[in-house]
């Protein structure tokens, strides 16, 4: 993975979300949020190492659900849902990203698979955090089965 | 030697800003261990300086 490029990538699209050119920024972010592979350097434990791995996932989470939430305002709700799996491939504790998801199944009337995604998160909150799904996450899912 | 964690927050209770839940990882020894406020967090960071006081203690 090109840790320079994709920092580069995030930062030129941050700059252009913050002046409202979400065309441009667009096009960046998913350059990056292409470039991104997954955990860097997963077995390094050194703390440089670590301190970048955790700022490089930090920067592509925030990314990918800003773009989300974009391809989800202009209509494209496929996109978005494709991206929001991807980003619970990369974490699956990321509760925002499950929200977004079960919306998105949502609003394509993918009801079966809008369950799935809430189950899917339960289990992940309960094995990994020992806890349940936030208050909003459970809402969610309740108008979908109500 | 020094200890080196990983401390992910992944929500945060509005009403109640003491409650926090997240993860901690032990780099070290690559165990990860859930905790669901600052007191939680707080035990699993002194368990670990416990643990090496009584090593230390049962070597001398």
């Amino acid at each position: 993975m090109d840790v320079w490029k994709f920092e580069r990538l995030i930062s030129e699209a941050d700059a252009l979300w913050n002046e409202n050119k979400q065309t441009e920024a667009i096009q960046l972010s998913e350059k990056a949020i292409n470039i991104y592979k997954g955990n860097y350097l997963k077995e390094d434990r050194q703390p440089y190492t670590l301190s970048l791995r955790e700022r490089l996932k930090g920067r592509f989470v925030r990314s990918l659900i800003r773009t989300g939430r974009y391809w989800e305002d202009t209509g494209d709700i496929k996109k978005a849902a494709e991206l929001y799996q991807k980003g619970i491939e990369v974490d699956n504790l990321c509760e925002e990203i499950y929200q977004q998801l079960i919306l998105c199944y949502q609003r394509l009337g993918l009801r079966a698979e809008a369950m799935a995604a809430y189950n899917r998160c339960r289990n992940a909150m309960t094995a990994f955090l020992n806890s349940e799904p936030s208050v909003k996450t459970k809402e969610i899912y309740q108008r979908i089965v109500d | 030697m020094m200890d080196s964690y990983v401390i992910r927050i992944y929500r945060r209770d509005e009403q109640y800003p003491q409650n926090i839940i997240g993860l901690v990882e032990d780099v070290m020894i690559q165990e990860t261990r859930p905790f669901k406020n600052f007191n939680e967090l707080w035990e699993i960071l002194r368990k670990k300086e416990k643990k090496e006081k009584e090593r230390k203690r049962e070597r001398t």
